[in-house]
């Protein structure tokens, strides 16, 4: 364990996080499980925290807390070559595995947009979920082990690319936004790297992007990333496929939209990715966090929004990722009274939506209260009812 | 409680049209389709797995009163689909329930935009594609058992369909499910993108834990499922391989270039042996399934061969054609049991055998994506293999709902057969393949082909055969078969369960694949069901809340 550092509260004021009563700063996964299962009854309770990005306050209730750093615990535990998969200690920076796997000729090519500062394990952990796509997409999709502790005891899934052994147990850490559990470290699908092309099209409108995004479905085009915004009114996807396949697809794409589209290739792809993830908004670190809200639609009920989206001077919008199914909308309101009026509508349009800098009480189902009770008695872990 | 009063107190809730208790009925839910209860049943042994009663509930309402009259008089529950598991996820322990969802058979909404539908869990797999089809979807989800075995089922176990690589597992499909929990209360695991608006995102994500539990933790009632639009494009090859590491690393360059076939199988030299036998053999009907073949290969053929005699020359009287069928029906078993009797001397055999195997490879779908994959794969595979044309790939793609539930002629013959579908990465794939090969030879005869691929790794799905003398030593050989392969898929580093699920069967290794999972599972049944009424004694092995 690291020398107990000075708490800096500016990093928690930056996120517009409660500032804990201590910190500790473990080394590796182990040190971190180990923290988590000496615990004792009277200790307060503990909070994992990354990058600091995406825990919500309100899940922290009203609790006195300790929180532990994960920065310390980075290290890259393997590479499997031949099946193409990395374990890493939970406290990874998505940018640096992206930058550490690349040496060895590999990537996370096929996930969606990340946030480059955002830790593996609070990726994982947090509760917004993404439209689930096949062998890619969200994080969660490529996790085929893990490693655990609860407050009782350790948990492992060990490596397979499936399993049906009954209730999948990654999901009280994954989505579980370390309530009962926390991740120690993970095995992660990662690709070869091999040749990509990127489509900018130019979609001034949402309406415009999601035209688009349909016409690419309908070819049955399998994308690995996609991005919108207003501001830049381009919609831009990325395909990691062979040469070949990619050439069928590009020459197609250039025959549908035409003057629309810009073709992007080779190292620029990668450039495209990094400057994307470096701006998403969906970071406590945004500068227009307190402004933004972020919300899943169907896409007959993104049709269906807009009109009054696009028609919104106040608002920029980006979407990421587009899925067969819903889209991931972020808005950002230029006033509290702009904001406040697109959540009110959002929640009558969205599958679900919350803002970016949570407000309020999270809301604990008695079932979650009941599990947390069960998995946690003693308190040991800050997040829950 | 007497079965008369069992069944008035049932009555009560559901109706006594949809109350059965009557030998027959308890008969036919004495076992799904778990090969072990098959071997009981053919032993007349049929006791240890017949339930108390059936019951049929019409809506989630009922299913919640039932659970609510288990709590109270703590009768187990067990939830029942079509009965197709084949790892005895859906018999009871000689007292339960059985809680037959199949009257939940509606197909109940579908948009087309949203690419969403809602189907109650007891709809059969068929009929809801069938449905989906004829509006131009399809949900994509296509296990060899479609015809008989229902969405419910499928949630409950994890399945994975055949086309898995295309479409995705089961759990890649269902948005949210309505489940009646072991509290009997209602509940959707997650906000239903067909109706919620706004809702609450509670955490963890409910609908991936209840997925693969089984019944344990509850009746999954309903379901929001992603669908897609019919393909309309095939592409279906076979390609031969000099051996099967050649074939795997096609396979495993395939899905890392990030292609996306709907099917991808290959057979081990055996394997690939029957499956070119059936397809060639003039004798056997199209579509004749790999059971079948294997048994026309041993000499029990002569049973056939009798029959055929009679109808050549005419009936004999019914007494002499008798005498003259169970006579042959001695010798058969006789000859079976000399055959296989000796799995390790067939095993060897079948080793020495050249090292020729067959891959199916199929893409589908739509537009300019499906032609330009199957192109380049096509193209990846003969720069490694040997191009079959297209004829093997149609041949499965019509014949790929002929090969299970024929496995009664093995049992007649006096045999057993069954299968075990493991999973690892692709760096493991071979160390697993030979060790399971090795463990299991002594035992039975093995034959193993390779499916659902991933970009890390596979599944191998192994099936077996085996013959002894008598029930009890038929048991016992079946059990060391299990017990020996599994504890060798366990030591090398695998995971025990790919898509069957674990009922009764695999329950003692589900430590295995989640060491330190137990407790876990505990805290989901304490919370779920503090009584331990549903589906006692699967997934784990009794947990210490269960009633049984």
């Amino acid at each position: 364990m690291a020398e107990q550092q000075e708490l800096d509260s500016t990093f928690y004021d930056a996120r517009a996080l409660p500032a804990p009563v201590a910190e500790h700063w473990p080394q590796s996964g182990a040190e971190l499980g180990e923290l988590v299962a000496e615990r004792v009854e009277r200790d307060p309770p503990l909070v994992c925290v990354g990058a600091g990005l995406h825990l919500d306050p309100a899940a922290l209730g009203e609790r006195v807390f300790e929180v532990v750093r994960t920065e310390g615990c980075d290290r890259l535990l393997g590479l499997d070559q031949t099946s193409g998969i990395v374990r890493v200690e939970a406290g990874m920076r998505w940018r640096t595995l992206q930058e550490a796997l690349a040496v060895d000729g590999f990537g996370l090519t096929h996930y969606a947009l990340q946030c480059d500062e955002a830790t593996i394990g609070g990726l994982l952990s947090r509760r917004h979920p993404m439209p689930r796509a096949l062998f890619g997409g969200d994080i969660r999709e490529g996790v085929v082990a893990l490693q655990a502790m609860t407050p009782g005891s350790p948990y492992r899934y060990l490596p397979a690319p499936r399993k049906s052994s009954g209730p999948d147990m990654r999901y009280l850490f994954m989505g579980g936004q370390g309530a009962v559990g926390v991740i120690l470290d993970v095995s992660l699908v990662c690709w070869p790297l091999q040749g990509s092309s990127a489509w900018s099209i130019a979609a001034p409108k949402l309406w415009d992007a999601l035209e688009a995004w349909r016409w690419i479905m309908s070819q049955g085009i399998r994308t690995s990333w996609s991005h919108w915004s207003s501001e830049s009114g381009r919609l831009m996807v990325a395909t990691h496929l062979p040469s070949i396949v990619r050439a069928v697809q590009d020459r197609e794409a250039a025959r549908h939209f035409k003057d629309r589209l810009e073709l992007v290739e080779g190292g620029q792809v990668e450039q495209l990715r990094v400057g994307l993830e470096r701006q998403l908004p969906d970071r406590r670190l945004d500068e227009h966090a307190s402004m933004t809200t972020r919300a899943v639609l169907g896409l007959e009920a993104l049709a269906t929004a807009c009109e009054r989206l696009d028609a919104s001077d106040s608002s920029a919008l980006v979407v990421t990722p587009f899925g067969d199914h819903s889209v991931t909308l972020y808005v950002r309101d230029a006033d509290e009274v702009a904001r406040d009026k697109t959540r009110a509508w959002l929640g009558h349009v969205a599958l679900w939506a919350e803002p970016i800098l949570g407000t309020g009480a999270q809301h604990w189902a008695p079932w979650s209260q009941q599990l947390k009770r069960q998995l946690d008695p003693h308190d040991t872990l800050a997040v829950g009812p | 409680m007497t079965r008369s009063t069992l069944a008035r107190e049932l009555a009560h809730h559901v109706g006594a049209s949809h109350v059965l208790t009557s030998l027959p009925d308890r008969l036919a839910y004495n076992n799904d389709c778990w090969p072990r209860g098959v071997i009981l049943t053919r032993g007349h042994v049929v006791r240890p797995h017949m339930p108390g009663a059936i019951v049929c509930p019409g809506d989630a309402l009922e299913v919640q009163q039932l659970i609510q009259w288990a709590r109270r008089t703590q009768t187990p529950l067990v939830p029942y689909g079509a009965g197709s598991g084949v790892c005895g996820g859906g018999v009871t322990d000689g007292h339960g329930v059985i809680l037959d969802v199949k009257r939940l058979k509606a197909l109940k909404e579908v948009s087309r935009d949203d690419l969403l539908i809602r189907a109650q869990s007891g709809v059969i797999g068929m009929n809801l594609e069938q449905e989906l089809q004829r509006q131009g979807l399809t949900l994509g989800h296509f296990p060899s058992s479609l015809l008989c075995s229902s969405l419910g089922g499928y949630l409950a176990a994890r399945s994975a369909g055949q086309y898995s690589s295309r479409y995705g597992k089961i759990e890649d499909m269902v948005a949210s499910m309505s489940v009646v929990t072991g509290r009997a209360e209602l509940m959707e695991t997650a906000p239903d993108p067909l109706s919620s608006r706004g809702g609450q995102l509670d955490c963890p994500d409910l609908t991936q834990l209840f997925v693969g539990s089984e019944g344990t933790l509850g009746v999954i009632c309903e379901a929001t499922l992603n669908v897609q639009p019919q393909p309309t494009k095939r592409y279906y090859r076979g390609f031969q391989f000099d051996g099967v590491d050649e074939a795997l690393d096609a396979m495993r360059v395939m899905m890392q270039q990030g292609l996306r076939p709907a099917v991808v199988r290959l057979y081990d030299a055996f394997d690939t042996i029957i499956a070119r036998r059936g397809k060639s053999s003039s004798k056997q009907a199209p579509g004749a399934s790999r059971m079948d073949k294997l048994r026309g290969l041993l000499p029990e053929g002569m049973v056939h061969r009798v029959a055929q005699w009679f109808d050549d020359y005419g009936e004999p009287a019914d007494a002499l054609r008798g005498q003259v069928q169970d006579r042959v029906e001695q010798v058969t078993r006789g000859l079976m049991g000399r055959v296989m009797g000796q799995p390790l001397i067939l095993n060897k055999m079948i080793d020495a055998l050249p090292d020729e195997c067959l891959l199916i490879v199929g893409f589908e779908g739509d537009g300019i994506a499906c032609e330009a994959e199957a192109e380049h794969a096509f193209e990846l595979l003969r720069h490694r293999g040997l191009d079959l044309g297209q004829a093997p790939g149609e041949h499965w793609l019509h014949n790929r709902y002929n090969v299970s539930y024929k496995q009664s002629a093995m049992y007649a013959a006096g045999a057993f057969v069954d299968t075990m579908e493991v999973s690892t990465t692709w760096e493991n794939l071979r160390n697993l393949y030979w060790s399971v090969r090795r463990a299991l030879s002594p035992h039975v005869l093995v034959m193993a082909h390779f499916s659902h691929v991933y970009p890390e790794g596979c599944s191998i799905y192994f099936t077996f055969a085996g013959y002894a003398p008598t029930l009890e030593d038929t048991l016992e050989r079946y059990e060391l078969t299990w017990r020996t392969g599994l504890d060798a898929v366990a030591a090398s580093g695998s995971s025990v369960a790919h898509h069957h699920g674990v009922g009764l069967s695999k329950a003692p290794w589900t430590e295995h694949d989640h060491p330190g999972g137990r407790s876990l599972f505990e805290s989901l049944k304490a919370t779920f069901d503090p009584d331990g009424i549903m589906n006692p004694g699967k997934v784990y092995t009794s947990s210490r809340g269960d009633r049984g």
